[in-house]
């Protein structure tokens, strides 16, 4: 059963086995694998449940109903970057593009070292990885949904020697409409409202749309249960008071939600919730080519390489509704107007890196974060690196013209010459254009002093008490982090539920 | 900024309108202006969809705009007293200045003009956008192509 707003404008009061706090990556994984366990479930979401009619392809439209503060959400520190995060039933795997990549080997090396766990190198790690990719259908991009974007972001890739392959994603019959930002109104993306979320409905769970959890109540040093309001979706009214007792409260709200809600709650083992934050850093170009590539069409991320010279720096093709993608891009007045059909011939392409920063979130007295990364010049340096690299590649394959959107550079380079001013010294991390979308480590795992949970998803200090969610990483992946975050919450929730936990 | 009607409110769509204007202008090529793409109604109505506090933001960024203009471009003249191509000029110094708060002012403006502007059919239509499956029940209709992936060549 699903509550929506309707259903719940008295407030309610109830007792479960467990509640999960977010219906995103994680608390959607633990909520199936706890219900499949025999307890019940009660999952409690703040934003409301998306029907295909809501998934309007007017970006500010849709960005501001059911992304996370409108979504103009910004991380300050280094520079104010936006970071988009969907609020509704399935979190951000509703809107992102389904990329499901497994933690590099020497990612998990890291983690093992920051963490002091054996976990990542387990085989009923990989095996949780196998589960999640099973039940999501991930498979790599078919070439037939790639679209010219895609195929010139390879060539430009190759070019400038980078060898990448398709992406793989939890997609399913996907007709590459590269619509993932607004939400895929065809039912391609296997987002986590429509698998998991499904799953633990057919074993008794309930789903709480548009319940804002403020804290997790506690009886002596054991968790019993949270409380909250539920809230009006449209006009973020709060209507009622909701609480929920529970024998287990499996904390699922996301990197910058998690922490908040544990610090209003008092909850703050070794003062280290909200104390890091980390996130992939990087930047973006856009190439114009000779030909017309419709870029508007084929899969929103369908190629992808990881930089063999650059540790830590992915490349991929992408795209978003022109309404997000051209906020940054180009010239104002006129010239723009001038640019803009060259739209239809260009192609884009993003990089990711796994810079080393330092960051944290705390809750404002409205109960929402406020988040800050710093981000050193020096780990600024391989992103602009890898940008000259991907923007010479899209020369060498005919590009007329790169932009970067870096304020202090060309507008437009047009020769591998121009190129050169990515490596000026003065080119630092506040000019790189980005949006921080992957972040984690709020809540760090270590089995050390420094972790606000253990390798078991364990608030320290807290009986009953667990999380779920890319908060618990202990530092960044590397990768897209959807995949880890499902294959961690498995693993945690199997455990938690007694379930087999082995892949035989 | 608690009574959002009165003057904060006209100031703001005042703003507003001298914004659209500047960074979306009339112009003989062929390209939807702020007029034709209905820029200061929707961009009040996208205001109204926002939480209360990032509504407040907006409309903050606007009315600093129109009245911190005397004092940023030392012409002491509001923004929307200048004629359109110098309030680009104003934008685009901002978007460049060495002064990061500036560059943030600048970069608001044009983020949030531009995204009004490319939601519109209008624009959709003037840049020959498409899209490969329908969402029939979307206000914005993108014309539809089923087939247009197909007849690309496919380089396995």
């Amino acid at each position: 059963m699903i509550y929506g707003l309707e259903d719940l404008e008295h407030g309610f009061d109830i007792d479960c086995d467990v509640v999960v706090v977010g219906s995103g990556a994680g608390g959607g994984v633990a909520a199936a694998n706890l219900a499949r366990a025999g307890m019940k479930v009660v999952v409690l979401e703040a934003g409301p449940k998306l029907r295909a009619e809501d998934m309007t392809r007017d970006a500010p439209r849709f960005l501001a109903r059911y992304y996370w503060e409108g979504g103009l959400r910004m991380i300050a520190g280094t520079t104010q970057t936006p970071s988009l995060q969907a609020r509704c039933l399935g979190g951000s795997t509703v809107v992102n593009s389904a990329i499901m990549l497994k933690l590099p080997q020497w990612v998990r090396d890291i983690w093992r070292e920051e963490t002091h766990s054996g976990m990542f190198h387990h085989p009923d790690f990989e095996a949780a990885y196998d589960r999640v990719f099973d039940r999501l259908g991930v498979a790599p991009t078919p070439m037939t949904v790639m679209g010219r974007r895609n195929l010139t972001t390879r060539d430009a890739l190759e070019a400038a020697g980078i060898k990448g392959k398709p992406l793989p994603r939890a997609v399913v019959d996907c007709e590459g409409c590269a619509d993932c930002l607004t939400g895929c109104a065809n039912g391609a993306k296997q987002s986590v409202d429509r698998t998991y979320i499904e799953d633990a409905l057919e074993d008794g769970a309930e789903v709480y749309t548009c319940c804002h959890v403020e804290e997790v109540e506690t009886k002596g040093k054991r968790a019993t249960g949270v409380r909250g309001r539920v809230v009006d979706p449209v006009g973020r009214r709060k209507v009622a008071e909701f609480s929920v007792n529970a024998k287990l409260v499996i904390m699922a709200a996301g990197t910058m939600h998690t922490p908040v809600i544990l610090q209003m709650s008092g909850i703050n083992p070794s003062d280290r919730v909200g104390a890091t934050l980390f996130a992939h850093v990087g930047g973006g170009m856009v190439g114009i080519l000779d030909e017309i590539v419709e870029p508007w069409i084929g899969a929103t991320q369908g190629w992808g390489a990881i930089s063999e010279e650059i540790r830590g720096l992915k490349f991929e093709g992408l795209w978003a509704d022109p309404s997000v993608l051209m906020v940054r891009w180009g010239d104002l007045g006129r010239r723009f107007l001038e640019q803009i059909p060259q739209l239809r011939y260009a192609t884009v392409i993003a990089l990711v890196y796994r810079a080393n920063v330092t960051g944290r979130v705390k809750a404002r007295r409205n109960g929402m974060p406020s988040m800050k990364i710093w981000i050193p010049d020096s780990e600024a340096k391989p992103v602009l690196r890898g940008m000259k690299q991907a923007a010479d590649g899209l020369l060498d394959i005919g590009a007329r013209g790169v932009h970067t959107g870096i304020p202090i550079v060309a507008d437009e380079f047009r020769t591998k010459k121009d190129t050169e001013e990515l490596l000026h010294p003065k080119v630092g991390a506040r000019h790189l254009q980005m949006t921080m979308n992957h972040v984690f480590g709020s809540c760090r795992m270590s089995e050390g002093d420094e972790g606000v949970v253990d390798e078991h998803g364990r608030v320290k200090g807290v009986e009953n008490l667990y999380i779920c969610d890319a908060s618990i990483f202990p530092s960044p992946s590397a990768v897209n982090p959807q995949a880890t975050i499902m294959a961690m919450c498995d693993l945690i929730s199997r455990r938690l539920g007694d379930l087999q936990t082995s892949a035989h | 900024m608690a009574d959002p009607d009165g003057y904060w409110l006209r100031t703001a769509m005042v703003s507003i309108h001298a914004v659209s204007e500047a960074l979306f202008p009339k112009n003989d090529l062929g390209a939807p202006d702020y007029e034709a793409t209905d820029l200061v109604r929707r961009t009040r109505e996208y205001i109204d969809e926002l939480p209360p506090e990032q509504r407040r933001l907006v409309l903050a960024l606007f009315v600093f705009v129109e009245l911190a203009t005397p004092l940023l471009s030392l012409r002491f003249r509001k923004f929307s007293g200048f004629d359109p191509e110098r309030r680009v000029r104003l934008v685009r110094g901002w978007r460049k200045h060495w002064f990061q708060p500036f560059q943030w002012l600048g970069d608001a403006l044009k983020a949030t003009m531009t995204m009004m502007y490319f939601s519109h059919p209008a624009v959709v239509k003037h840049l020959q956008a498409f899209k490969t499956c329908e969402r029939p029940a979307d206000p914005l209709r993108f014309p539809v192509d089923k087939d247009a992936l197909k007849r690309l060549p496919v380089v396995s």
